[in-house]
């Protein structure tokens, strides 16, 4: 079981134009079988540390699946990335940046730290809408639309969910 | 007095009508440009717009009767065929089960049909990176959810913000040019005000002689111009003129005062005066006070004070009256007074006041022509003229003599007060009649031309 999983791991992190059409499934699966759900690591890190998630992705390190943060400290005026371990749920440090107070004043952030609309509340919203598993969550501006753009797995492939961070609510994608 | 250029300098641009006639310029064709640029919006885009929602509500409404009449399998097949048929049109349904059709989510601030609303979709663009797009849509409930029909033109949306960018930037350009423009157009009249402005602040400091300059365009400054000038010479004149009547008081009176306060004197030296004496100072009063009495009454005719009767007057009849009334001063001068009625003339007029100036300009004529002459008082349709057979008063003098107190130097030495004329000129001025003179070597006639 265990040797199968990593197999499948390394498969989904170095897919192949071959095993396009396999990716979804294998990364469904590799998801599935992580000891630590995507929904739980964000609530672990939003326990732990003080700020507010910007990003959410996963990736292999080693050929372990690992989930990928962004918090952003406000009062520390810092921007952090971490990286959990999805098995052993180990988190460590991978950069520490200074953000400046300017950026910080920018709409961007500004609705981040001031609208309520969290991450974990963006995915909620997201998986309301297309129930599907988390695979990438990150803050973006676009057209003066500040939003999360969420992918999340189906079981027709991936699909793309935008959470205006304004209205709190999805603002619809075509497909 | 309050003055302008007194002011500091902000408080002069503000008070300056150059800003505010620029701005006022600018603001007009600021609001000529909006006014066409949003008419061309609106009549192209505007059209555009409406078409549009007039295809959304088209299609709501077959979905809608669509939906009362077939079950909700038929409705949701019919639901995605529409979704894709065409890119353009957005529809979404809203089931228990999640949502159908080309959008992934129903935005739940789009108003009910036929209301419109605008909201954000990201979607597929002919620019890569536009990918958000604002689309304008409608809602109806059907009995298998809520749905929301959008038409989607990302061409459309494009050309609105190139448009728009296009309509401001002809905005800015407009309120620039319009600046410009405004102010060198503005500067260029202030200009020329100031020119005027310049002067007539001269003019106020005493300097009587400055003018105007007047350019060669004849437009409405150089009437301003003119008037302006035309104005400084009658006020120049009318100086003078007070000057000229200061001057002649000083002179006219003081002979008599000093002649009677040489006889006061003389009386003294005697001891005593008798009638006669008596009579002859009382002479010199006389003149003095009949001077300052006709200059009254010019004054008071002048300025309109005491009612005139006006009446018709025959001016025959008005001759004959002089010449029976100057008769015996003519013959003490042996010259023969004639009247020649070529037509009579009648006039609305005051008889008393005509009859004073035509025996002025009679006991003129008797005065100044020579002994033994011949004067004549012609009546036609139109004027009186008295003509006699002497000298005349010079051309350059002819202005002159209508001033109150002037006196021809070579008439100094005979009897008058110099005011004769100037009634002759106010009276003629109430009757609205002008004054000419015709003057040949023994001929000098004195005509009254009255309006017809």
């Amino acid at each position: 079981m265990r040797l199968l999983k990593e197999v499948i791991l390394g498969l989904f992190l170095v897919s192949t134009a071959a095993l396009a059409g396999q990716d979804d499934v294998i990364a469904r699966l590799a998801i599935e079988n992580a000891k630590i759900k995507p929904e739980e690591a964000i609530q672990k890190i939003t326990d732990k540390y003080p700020g507010y998630l910007s990003e959410f992705g996963i990736d292999d390190e080693d050929g372990a699946m690992v989930y990928e943060f962004t918090v952003v400290d406000s009062r520390e005026g810092v921007e952090l990335e971490l990286i959990m371990d999805a098995e052993s749920g180990k988190i460590w440090l991978d950069e520490k940046d200074r953000i400046s107070s300017n950026k910080l004043k920018t709409r961007k952030y500004q609705l981040l730290m001031n609208s309520g609309v969290t991450l974990q509340k963006a995915v909620e919203e997201a998986i309301k809408v297309v129930p599907g598993v988390l695979m990438e969550a990150e803050l973006e501006q676009e057209k003066g639309i500040v939003f999360f753009e969420i992918e999340l797995l189906t079981d027709k492939g991936e699909r793309k969910v935008i959470v205006d961070l304004q209205s709190g609510k999805p603002i619809p994608v075509t497909r | 007095m309050y003055s302008v250029s007194r002011l500091n300098p902000l408080a002069r641009l503000r008070a300056s009508s150059l800003v505010r006639y620029t701005l006022i310029h600018t603001a007009i064709v600021i609001v000529l440009c909006g006014s066409a640029l949003w008419l061309v919006k609106d009549f192209s885009l505007g059209f555009y717009q409406k078409r549009q929602d007039h295809f959304v509500l088209e299609q709501l409404n077959s979905l809608s009767s669509l939906a009362k009449n077939s079950s909700e399998y038929e409705f949701r097949e019919a639901v995605d065929q529409l979704a894709e048929d065409s890119r353009q049109v957005l529809v979404v349904l809203k089931t228990p089960d999640g949502y159908l059709g080309n959008l992934n989510y129903l935005p739940e601030t789009v108003p009910v049909a036929p209301a419109m609303g605008s909201f954000w979709i990201l979607g597929d663009s002919v620019l890569g990176d536009e990918r958000f797009q604002r689309v304008r849509g409608s809602r109806i409930n059907t009995p298998w959810g809520p749905m929301v029909v959008a038409y989607n033109s990302s061409d459309f949306n494009l050309f609105v913000s190139r448009f728009t960018l296009a309509l401001y930037s002809a905005m800015i350009l407009v309120l620039l040019v319009g600046l410009v423009t405004g102010f060198l157009f503005s500067r260029k009249v202030m200009a020329r005000l100031h020119s005027i402005n310049q002067v007539t602040a001269k003019v106020g400091e005493g300097e009587l002689a400055a003018r105007v300059p007047v350019s060669k365009k004849g437009d409405e400054f150089d009437e301003l111009a003119g008037h302006i000038n035309h104005m400084l010479e009658q006020i120049e004149d009318s100086v003078e003129a007070i000057g000229s009547v200061t001057s002649s008081i000083a002179h006219d009176l003081r002979t008599p005062l000093s002649r009677l306060r040489i006889r006061l004197d003389g009386f003294l030296r005697k001891g005593g005066a008798d009638a006669e004496d008596i009579i002859e100072a009382q002479a010199e009063l006389e003149t003095i006070l009949h001077t300052f009495n006709a200059m009254l009454e010019l004054t008071k005719l002048e300025y309109g004070q005491g009612n005139l009767e006006f009446s018709n007057c025959n001016l025959d009849e008005i001759g004959t009256e002089v010449i029976e009334l100057a008769e015996p001063l003519a013959e003490e001068r042996e010259q023969s007074l004639m009247l020649e009625v070529q037509e009579t003339l009648v006039i609305n007029g005051n008889h008393q006041l005509l009859f004073r100036i035509l025996f002025n300009l009679v006991e003129n004529a008797i005065k100044y022509a020579p002994e033994d002459s011949e004067i004549k008082i012609v009546v036609d349709r139109t004027s009186v003229s008295v003509i006699d057979q002497g000298r005349g008063i010079p051309d350059s003098e002819q202005e002159k003599v209508f001033q109150r107190l002037y006196r021809l130097d070579e008439s100094r030495t005979t009897p008058g007060h110099g005011l004769g004329l100037s009634l002759v000129k106010v009276v003629a001025d109430l009757h609205g009649a002008i004054i000419s003179f015709d003057r040949n070597d023994h001929r000098f006639a004195v005509k009254l031309t009255f309006p017809s």
